[in-house]
C-alpha cells in the first residue's frame, strides 16, 4: 500500500492507498507518526484509493484523531468505500470521526 | 239532704282512699263545693271543667307545677246535679309499675347489650375473615405472576438443532419454587446448568432467580465451568444472612468435539446414557454455593459419544414419595432410565415416561419438593467439507501477507469475492491475535490455518501450539465512549465476532483450535 502525508496551507492532506493490512499498517505507521501530534492543524484522510483496513490500521487512525482532539483540531475522512465504512460503523469509528 | 252536714261529707268522700294523695272534692252542678278540701290542684280541675263541661268522666292534667295528675269524675246520682271529683297523682299511680317496667328492662337491656356486643364481635371477625381472604387472594394473584415470571425465565422451549436435542421440565411444589435449569448455545458451546435451592416457596425462588442470573452473567465470557462455579459461590456468599445453600451443577459442552467440562457443587450426579447403557457419571464431592466464599471447585473432563444423552435430576426425583419413607429413589430413577435407553426414547418422550412413573408411584400424595429434570441428547453433525486447504506459517507478522494472499485464492474459487474483505479481515485478526498473544515475546512456533467449505457454510479452524490464550474472552469494547476514551485494544476480536457467525475456542492435547464459521 501506498501512505503519504503532504502540509499545505496549514492542513495535513494523508492519502492511504491500497489495503491497510497488519504488515502494511507497520509501514504506514512509520509515516504517519508525525501527524500523531498535528500542533492544531486540521488533519484530512483521503480514503478513495483504500481497499482494506485490519484493526492495527483502525488503531492508527485512533491515535491520529486522539492528538488532534487534544489540540482542539479536526480529523476528516474522506472518500471511504462502503466496505471500510462498514468496519467503521461495527466498531462504532462511525461516531468519532467526521467523513465528507 | 239538706240536713247532712258539710263534715259528714267530707269524711264520706275521704273515707277508703286507695291511694293516700287522692284529692277529693264534691261540687255542684255549677260547681260550688260541697265538701271536700279546695287545693290548688281541685281549683285548676274546676278551672278546667267550668272551662269544658263536656269533659269525659276522666282525663289527665298536668298542673302549673309540672306534675301528673288523673281526674275521675262522676256525678253523685239522685235527685242532685252534684259531681264526686277524684284527682290521683300520677306518680302514686304508676310509680309501681314504672319501678316494674324498669326491674324488667335492665335484665333485657343487658341482654340486648350482651347481643349486640356478640353480633358487633361476629361482624369484625367477618370483616377481619373478607380482609384475609382479600389478602389470600392479593398474594395468590401475585404469586401467579411470580410463577409465570419464573417460568419465563427459564429457556422457553426445548433446543433441537443438528447438534443437540434438549428437554427441560421443571415442576414446583408451590407456585414458585426453588429449582432452576438453564442453556444456551454460544459460538459452539452449549452452557448448561441445573440447581436447588434449600427450601421451597417463594424464598427459594427469590434465590433461584439471583443464582440464575449469576450463571447467566458469568458464563457469558467464561467457558470453564469451574471457574463460573467459583464466582457464583463467592457472589452467593456475600450477604448470606439467611444461610441458604444451593446445590447445582454446570456443564460446557463443546459441540463440534463432544469435550464436556462440567464442575458440580453438591449436586445429584448425573446420569450418562452411551449405547444404550445407563451409568452414573461419578462427581467430585464439592460443597454447596453459598457456604464458604473460599470453596475451591474443581473441573472435571468426560467427552460425549456421539448419540449419547447425559440425565440431569434435582433431589425432588429421587425423592418424590408416596407415603413416610417411601421415596421414589435412585434404583428406580436408573430402571427407567433403562426403559428409555431400550426404546430409543427422544428428550421429550423420556421426560413424559419418567414423570408417567413418578406420578404412578406417588399416587394420591401431595408433591412435596420442587422436581426437574434435564436432559440433553447429543448428536453432532460431521462437517463434510467440498473443498480443503490449509496453509502453515510462522508466528511472525510478516507472514500475514502469505496468509491474506492464501485466503483470497480460496475465496476466488468459491466465487466469495462479495465477502472477500470481511472474510479476508475476520482470519487475519485471529491469525494476528494469535501472533499476538499465544506466543511469548521470542516464541517461535506454526500456525495452522485450515479453510473448508461444504456448500452452506464456510469454516476456517486456526491452530496453534502456543499458551492457552483464548479470544473469545477478551472483553467487548465500549464503541460508545468519544473518541478520547476509546481504546485501542480488542478491536480486532471484536470485528470478528461482528462478521462471523461463530467463533469457538477449545484447548485440546496442548494447542489452541479456534474454529470460525460463516454460513454463506
Amino acid at each position: 500500500m501506498n501512505t503519504k502525508i503532504e502540509e499545505i496551507d496549514g492542513k495535513y492532506y494523508a492519502t492511504l492507498d491500497g489495503e491497510m493490512d497488519t504488515v502494511a499498517a507497520v509501514e504506514a505507521e512509520k509515516v504517519l507518526k508525525p501527524i500523531y501530534d498535528s500542533h492544531g492543524k486540521d488533519v484530512f484522510i483521503d480514503c478513495s484509493g483504500l481497499e482494506y483496513i485490519a484493526s492495527s490500521g483502525l488503531r492508527i487512525l485512533l491515535s491520529i484523531l486522539k492528538g488532534a482532539k487534544a489540540n482542539g483540531s479536526r480529523v476528516v475522512m474522506r472518500g471511504v468505500n462502503d466496505d471500510i465504512k462498514n468496519v467503521f460503523q461495527l466498531t462504532g469509528f462511525i461516531n468519532i470521526f467526521e467523513f465528507e | 239532704m239538706a240536713d247532712i252536714t258539710v263534715g259528714l261529707l267530707d269524711e264520706v268522700i275521704n273515707e277508703e282512699k286507695t291511694y293516700q294523695s287522692t284529692q277529693s272534692l264534691l261540687v255542684t252542678g255549677n260547681y260550688h263545693v260541697m265538701a271536700g278540701k279546695e287545693t290548688p290542684v281541685l281549683k285548676e280541675v274546676l278551672d278546667v271543667l267550668k272551662a269544658d263541661k263536656d269533659k269525659e268522666a276522666y282525663f289527665p292534667m298536668t298542673t302549673e307545677d309540672g306534675v301528673k295528675h288523673h281526674v275521675f269524675y262522676t256525678s253523685v246520682g239522685g235527685k242532685t246535679d252534684w259531681v264526686l271529683i277524684n284527682v290521683l297523682d300520677d306518680s302514686e299511680v304508676l310509680g309501681n309499675l314504672r319501678r316494674q317496667r324498669v326491674l324488667l328492662l335492665i335484665p333485657s337491656i343487658i341482654g340486648l347489650l350482651i347481643a349486640g356486643f356478640i353480633v358487633w364481635r361476629s361482624s369484625r371477625n367477618l370483616e377481619r375473615l373478607r380482609e384475609a381472604n382479600a389478602e389470600k387472594e392479593r398474594i395468590g394473584g401475585e404469586l401467579l405472576v411470580a410463577s409465570k415470571i419464573q417460568q419465563s425465565m427459564l429457556p422457553r422451549q426445548d433446543l433441537r438443532n443438528d447438534e443437540v436435542d434438549i428437554k427441560g421440565a421443571l415442576t414446583p411444589a408451590r407456585e414458585v419454587g426453588g429449582d432452576l435449569y438453564d442453556y444456551y448455545i454460544r459460538d459452539e458451546k452449549l452452557l448448561f446448568c441445573i440447581g436447588d435451592v434449600s427450601g421451597k416457596g417463594a424464598p427459594a425462588a427469590m434465590i433461584m432467580a439471583v443464582i440464575h442470573s449469576l450463571f447467566r452473567a458469568f458464563s457469558a465470557h467464561e467457558n470453564n465451568p469451574a471457574h463460573i462455579m467459583q464466582t457464583i459461590n463467592e457472589a452467593a456468599c456475600r450477604n448470606n444472612e439467611a444461610n441458604y445453600f444451593v446445590t447445582m451443577f454446570i456443564g460446557v459442552l463443546d459441540l463440534p468435539t463432544g469435550n464436556l467440562r462440567y464442575c458440580y457443587a453438591g449436586h445429584d450426579s448425573p446420569f450418562v446414557i452411551e449405547n444404550g447403557k445407563v451409568r452414573m457419571e461419578k462427581c467430585n464431592p464439592h460443597l454447596p454455593l453459598g457456604v464458604f466464599a473460599d470453596t475451591k471447585y474443581e473441573i472435571q473432563e468426560m467427552v460425549l459419544a456421539y448419540d449419547s444423552t447425559f440425565f440431569l435430576y434435582t433431589d425432588g426425583l429421587t425423592e418424590a414419595r408416596k407415603g413416610p419413607k417411601q421415596f421414589f429413589g435412585i434404583q428406580r430413577v436408573e430402571a427407567v432410565l433403562g426403559k428409555c435407553a431400550d426404546e430409543h426414547l427422544a428428550p421429550r418422550q423420556m421426560l413424559e415416561r419418567i414423570t408417567e412413573e413418578v406420578q404412578q408411584y406417588v399416587g394420591d400424595a401431595e408433591q412435596n419438593d420442587d422436581l426437574t429434570m434435564h436432559v440433553i441428547h447429543y448428536t453432532p453433525q460431521q462437517y463434510e467439507s467440498k473443498l480443503t486447504e490449509v496453509l502453515n506459517i510462522k508466528n511472525d507478522l510478516y507472514e500475514v501477507s502469505k496468509l491474506n494472499a492464501f485466503q483470497k485464492s480460496f475465496y476466488e474459487k468459491l466465487n466469495l469475492e462479495k465477502s472477500l474483505r470481511r472474510l479476508q479481515l475476520s482470519v487475519e485478526e485471529i491469525v494476528v491475535n494469535v501472533i499476538d498473544y499465544a506466543y511469548p515475546l521470542g516464541m517461535k512456533g506454526d500456525i495452522t490455518v485450515k479453510m473448508m467449505w461444504d456448500g452452506k457454510s464456510l469454516k476456517i479452524v486456526v491452530v496453534d501450539s502456543g499458551v492457552m490464550f483464548d479470544p473469545t474472552l477478551v472483553e467487548t469494547p465500549d464503541i460508545s465512549l468519544m473518541a478520547e476514551e476509546r481504546q485501542v485494544g480488542g478491536l480486532g476480536i471484536h470485528l470478528v465476532r461482528k462478521l462471523m457467525d461463530s467463533v469457538n475456542y477449545e484447548r485440546e492435547d496442548g494447542k489452541n483450535i479456534l474454529t470460525l464459521i460463516k454460513n454463506i
